[in-house]
Parts: structure tokens; sequence; C-alpha cells
């Protein structure tokens, strides 16, 4: 008797005998499997977009007995009019762009110093990781300490600097606030940037490097023709990850600014808060959401079209 | 016997195969679900016939159970109730003062009012009884024989009903550490402008000396604004009539710059709320402006203070403060209405009112026949700053933004953070802010 093998290399039953029931259920169990994830997503993650999308086209009061009424596009004429909606978008461009650089160029560092053997070195790498396991609120009180104007140790360093003469205000100032969120920002993050950049160093076939040097190539050349090509890949997703995470941070400004000092941190998820659970604006909030939302898609496809161009390339 | 057979057998001698692990995977959660759906295990022993009858509970919502005397106090209440009675278990349910507004508000809009008792802000009160939330409270006061309640009440009544009970009325006034006074040799100001320089020869910087705090951080809105609405006074000024904001008035204009002056000359800039309150505890900041409900809090946070603490006299012509009253309410979706009553009636029997006031060192009485005259004479830091003024209530300075003032004071001190940070005039903030402050009254209207 012939003996049939389904795809997944399991035997099922001869040719011409009628399938067990409980075998043609085996046939749904995929669909099975991934019936709680996609309940899930769309419960939790699609449902509240879609009605994210949908408050943006009404108009919600909170705590009124009012009915929710359609305003169409009200809510995305009054976003785009609005100067201040312009501002959020500059500053969490700037504050992105350059929590990308800080972050990745310092876990770039770091990696590169970490792959090279020294004593000690498993501790070290441990310790490179702290900042990335430590929970931002913690994170956040204690930078509050350092940059108190009154009490804060950064202020001890910042006085022997010349023409220093009194404790900054350093999350006063629009430019120092600012300053520090990329600062504060990059430091929780690069740590992980870091362990991922190592990995993918580690991966690079040492004989390569062993053929340069024998040409005659410098540490320069080597880094340029060998390293850099060699994590590429990695750097590129982790641009855009750098990107999603950025975009999205929301603890450490909220705490340690909320937004201020003139605006001047305040993020586009930190204006989204600020108009839904400051001013109660909730259906202009969800108009900001989205906007966001689609910031956030715009750098995903960016990030999807890489990769499919990288695979093209590769095929 | 066939391969087919073979196999099956050949499998069943593996250690765990696929459908193995799934089989016993849904058997496992079969018995998950079934252990899920039993009735709750019985005791071992029968509950027996002379069990206490189940109590119904009531869940009371409030910010304070943690807050020093007053949670220790109302703690207590709480636990007085459910032995002095069978029947009712009442619950206290503790949110963040920071969160509760929002909570509230949101709650509400994504489904009903939570909880069965619920204390209010005098900001969040209107809005509740706007909205139809809430259950009237007239009989209360028929059932305790209550006369003579505060005319702050007014504000919570509609259509007729009283839907409120004030908890707590809480007056701004100056607070200063007698110490540092009689260091600098200074006696309290008359006016504002005095009010400065006392301020000013009570600061040394380079000694970490401050002569005044108020927050001023948009980090912290809530404080921000419940500090900032009362520089409106000093010059007879309301921040808005009806739906009119009145923010380039000059009253305010002249208020906002007073605060100026005394942030540039007087206050440790930069300094959040709590490091403003450790100034003050440590005798670093020598005076601020705190409500009279915060004062009994230093008894326990800073034991060595609290004999220092005096009040200065309002230091303006009209000597106006603001009073805030906060009331406890029943929701009117509530499963337990007449429970919830039942506690509130307790609480506002005169006996108990005045000893929950006095245990809460809090010193205006919504019921005033309650107050006892030694208990006031015993507070030193009463007189003359929190007795004998003319107050007001947000109401009275807000309009009809009152139902939107959380809304209304993200505005005012956005701009005015400007003014304290970023060198704009408090006329071109302000002018600003009117503007928006329009746009907000025509998107409520």
């Amino acid at each position: 008797m012939s003996e049939r093998v389904d795809a997944d290399g399991l035997a099922g039953p001869p040719r011409g005998v009628k399938a067990h029931p409980l075998l043609r259920r085996r046939y749904l169990l995929p669909f099975a499997l991934v019936l709680p994830i996609v309940l899930y997503e769309g419960l939790l993650i699609v449902y509240p977009i879609v009605q994210g999308i949908f408050g943006s086209f009404t108009r919600i009061e909170l705590a009124s007995s009012a009915a929710t009424t359609w305003v169409g596009w009200d809510n995305y004429e009054r976003m785009f009019s609005d100067p201040a909606f312009w501002k959020v978008i500059r500053v969490t461009l700037l504050f992105t762009g350059l929590v990308i650089v800080v972050a990745l160029t310092v876990g770039l560092l770091t990696a590169l110093l970490f792959n090279r053997p020294f004593r000690f070195r498993p501790f070290a790498r441990g310790m490179l990781m702290m900042p990335w396991a430590i929970p931002e609120v913690p994170v956040v009180m204690i930078f509050i300490w350092i940059l108190s104007p009154q009490f804060g140790v950064v202020n001890i360093l910042a006085r022997m600097l010349p023409g220093v003469t009194k404790n900054p205000q350093w999350l006063q100032v629009p430019e120092l606030a600012m300053g520090w969120m990329v600062l504060i920002s990059s430091w929780k993050a690069f740590p992980f940037y870091s362990l991922v950049i190592l990995a993918a160093l580690q991966a690079i076939p040492q004989e390569l490097y062993e053929s340069a040097r024998v040409d005659g190539a410098n540490r320069l050349q080597l880094f340029w023709n060998i390293t850099f090509p060699g994590i590429g890949s990695t750097l590129e997703l982790l641009v855009v990850l750098a990107a999603i995470f950025s975009f999205k941070q929301f603890t450490i400004i909220f705490l340690m600014t909320g937004g201020g000092p003139s605006g001047t941190t305040e993020t586009i998820v930190i204006r989204i808060f600020n108009t839904a659970f400051r001013f109660y604006d909730y259906s202009y909030a969800t108009a900001l959401g989205v906007a966001g939302f689609v910031v956030s898609l715009a750098v995903a496809l960016v990030f999807i079209m890489m990769q499919v161009r990288r695979a093209g390339d590769s095929a | 016997m066939s391969d087919y057979t073979n196999r099956r057998q050949e499998g069943s001698r593996r250690t765990l195969n696929r459908r193995d692990f799934l089989r016993s995977a849904s058997a496992l959660a079969g018995l998950g679900l079934l252990a899920a759906c039993a009735p709750a295990a019985q005791p071992a022993t029968d509950a027996g016939a002379d069990a206490p009858a189940e109590r119904t509970t009531v869940r009371y919502l409030s910010w304070w159970f943690e807050e020093g005397n007053r949670g220790e106090t109302w703690n207590n209440f709480v636990d007085e109730f459910n032995e002095y009675q069978a029947e009712i278990e009442v619950v206290a349910e503790n949110i963040p003062f920071d969160q509760y507004t929002t909570k509230t508000i949101v709650g509400t809009q994504s489904g009903q009012l939570d909880g069965d008792i619920i204390m209010a802000t005098p900001e969040l009160a209107p809005r509740l009884i706007q909205s139809d939330l809430l259950v009237p409270l007239d009989d209360v006061l028929i059932r305790n024989d209550i006369t003579d309640l505060s005319s702050a009440h007014d504000a919570l009544r509609k259509d007729g009903n009283l839907y409120g009970l004030d908890m707590v009325t809480v007056a701004f006034g100056i607070l200063y550490n007698k110490d540092r006074y009689e260091e600098a040799n200074i006696t309290p100001a008359t006016t504002p402008q005095e009010w400065v320089d006392v301020s000013a020869a009570l600061t040394d910087r380079e000694n970490q000396k401050y002569g005044f705090f108020a927050t001023h951080l948009v980090s912290e809105p809530s404080d921000f604004w419940f500090q900032l609405e009362v520089w409106c006074m000093p010059y007879d000024g309301i921040w808005a009539e009806g739906t009119t904001p009145l923010l380039t008035s000059d009253p305010i204009i002249q208020g906002l710059k007073l605060f100026k002056q005394m942030y540039d000359v007087a206050m440790p800039q930069g300094a959040d709320n709590p490091t403003g309150y450790r100034l003050f505890q440590n005798g670093d900041v020598a005076q601020g402006l705190y409500v009279s409900a915060a004062v009994g809090a230093f008894t326990k946070d800073a034991p060595d203070l609290y004999p220092k603490l005096r009040s200065a006299p309002i230091p303006w012509e009209t000597n106006k403060s603001i009073a805030r009253i906060h009331p406890m309410m029943i929701n009117k979706d509530s499963e337990v209405v007449e429970e919830s009553m039942e506690f509130v009636t307790y609480m506002y029997e005169p006996d108990n009112y005045r000893r929950m006031v006095e245990g809460c060192e809090d010193v205006i009485f919504a019921q005033p026949s309650a107050a006892r005259q030694e208990y006031l004479d015993g507070l030193e830091w009463l007189k003359p700053g929190f007795f004998g003024v003319d107050y007001l209530t947000p109401f009275d300075i807000v309009g009809d933004f009152v139902y939107n003032f959380n809304e209304f004071g993200q505005i005012v001190i956005t701009n005015f953070a400007d003014v304290l940070i970023a060198g704009k005039s408090v006329e071109e903030a302000m002018e600003t802010a009117q503007v928006q402050a329009e746009d907000l009254a025509d998107r409520i209207s």
C-alpha cells in the first residue's frame, strides 16, 4: 500500500482511505495556531488604530453629555494650518536625527572597543549593558538630581569652566534641554546598538583582515573596506530601529521637561499626550496620532524597501 | 503489518513528537479551562448559619489616603464606619492627585464614572454636575439636621439639588518660617512691592537660601497652575468672565509681572516641586504660598519646622485669596447608592465632621457651627494669613472656564513659561494665550 507524505513530512493515510476527522482537522491546525495572535493584534492594535482614525474625523468632548459629531477633515485642516504642529514635527525630526547619530556613533565605537581582547572584557561587556537594563523612570529620577540647579553634581563640573559663575538651569534653557534629552536618550539606548553591532563584527571572517594586512592595508582602510561593509546591513537596520525608538520616546522627555521649555523638547508623542490629557482635546489628539502613525509607517516602509532591495541584490 | 502501522509504533516510542505535544497541551489547556470554570473551593468547614451576612462593598475613591495625617484620619474613619455597622464595607481606593482628574474624566468618557463615592476638586465637581453623573445629597442634610451649610456649596447645586458636600476647603495664604524672618530682622510685607523686597532680602543664592518658592515648571502643570491661579489676586483681577478670557487685562498682566519679579529675585529657579518643598522643610526657602490643608502635613513631614511656621497677612489691599472646595459626591450609576449615602451621612454628622476636620488639621468648616474655638486657637499659624481673609472660589475667578479649568490653566502656564525662561514679555505671552483661550471658549461653548 502506498503511503502519502504531506508537506511537513508527516505521513498521511494511504490513498483511497478516507481521512479520519481528527486528521482532517489537522489541516486547520495552522489557522488555529495563528488565531490567538491575530485576535490579540486585532483587538489591541488594529482596532485601536481604526478607532483612532475614526476619532480623528469626529468631535469628542470628554465628560460631556454632548454626542460625538462627525466633522470630516476639520481636525486635519486645523493640524496642517497650526504652526505649533509644524514646530512639533521639526522638534521630532531634530530629536530623532540627533539620537540616531549620537546613539549609533557611541554604539559603534564601544562595539569596536569591546571587539578587541582585553582583561576583564566579559565584566566590561556586562557593565556596558547597564544603562539599557535600568528602567526609564529611575533613570529620569537620577538625571533630575544630577541636573538640579540647586544640588546637581554636574554643576560642580560646569562651574570649573571659564565664565560659568552660577549653576546653569540645565532643563530650563531651550538649547541645553534638547541637548540633555538627546544625551540621556542616547545613553539609555546605545548599549543595545552596541551589542547588535558587536555581534555583526564577530561575524566578519578574520581571513579578510589577514589578507588585507598582507596587502598592506592600514587600520582606516581595514575599517572602511572590510568592517564597514561587513556591518552595513546591521547598521541600516539599527538606523531604522533607532528612528522608531527615538520617534516614540516618551518617558524621559515627559518626566524631565514635559515638552518645555517653550516647546523645544515637545516631540509629537508628547504633543499627542498633552493635547489629549492636558487640553482634553481628544479628537485633535487622534488626528495628531494619525500623523504620527503615518510617519512611523513611512519609516517602516523605507526599511522594508531597503530589505527588498538588498534581497534583490543578493539574488 | 503495514509501514503505516510500523511508523505509528515507531512514533510512539519517540520521546515527544509534535502530535503528542499538541495532544498533551490541549489536554492541559482543557484541564485548565475546567479548573477555571469550576466553582471556587469551599472552606473545609461549613460556614454555618451563624456566620455574618455578606457586607455590601462601597468603593470610595480619593487621592488622600496616603497623605500624612489626612490619610490617617480618613483611613481611621473608614475603619470606624466599617466597625460601627455590619451591613456595609467601605473600601478606600487611592489615586494619585496628579492623575485623579484625568483618570476620572477619561474614565467617564470610556464608559461610566468609576467608584461609588468619589472626591472631587473644585474644577472636576462642576464638570460632573453638569454632565448629570451624580446623585443629589440633600437627604444627608435632612438626616443630620444641618442648616448652616457654607455658601460655597451654592456652586454645587443644579436645579435646586445639592450634588456635593465639602470635606475640605483649602485656602491660600503666605506661610513663612519665623526663624528666617527673625534672622533677617524682617516684618511681613503689606504691599506687593514690599513682598518682593522682603523676599529678595531673604535670598542669598550663593548659599542656597531663597526668599520664596512657587512651582514654575511646565513639566508639573497641575502644581504650576494650582499656584499661579492665585496671582490674579494682588491687583484684584480675574482670569475670565463667563466665556471671555481676560488674560490681557491689566490686573492679570501686573500679577504675572509680580510673579516674574519674584522668580528673578527670590526663587530657586528650575527647582521642581519636591525640591522646593524640601528646601522649605530645611529652612532654605523662607516662605511660600501654601494652602491651609498642606500645613498639617508638616507635623509629620517636618516636625522641627512645624512650630516655626507662621502666616503673613495677605499683602494686597483687597485682602482677597482663593479658597478651594473639595466635595464628596455619589456616582449616579453606582449599584450601592443607598449604602454610599449611609457613609456620607455618617461623615457629615456634625460631631464626626468636626473630628475629621480637626484630624486633618483643616481650618475652614463647611458647617460653621461644628467649629471648636479651642481647636482654632491652638493653631499658631492660622492668623492672620488664613483668618479673616475674603475668599473667592475658582468659580469666581475663571468664569465658565471652571468646566475646563485644566485646559485653561495649561494655556496660561505654557505661555507664561516663555516669560520665565525665554525672555518673552508678559504682554506678548498673554496676547498669545488670550487667542488660544478664545479658541478654547469656541470649542467648549
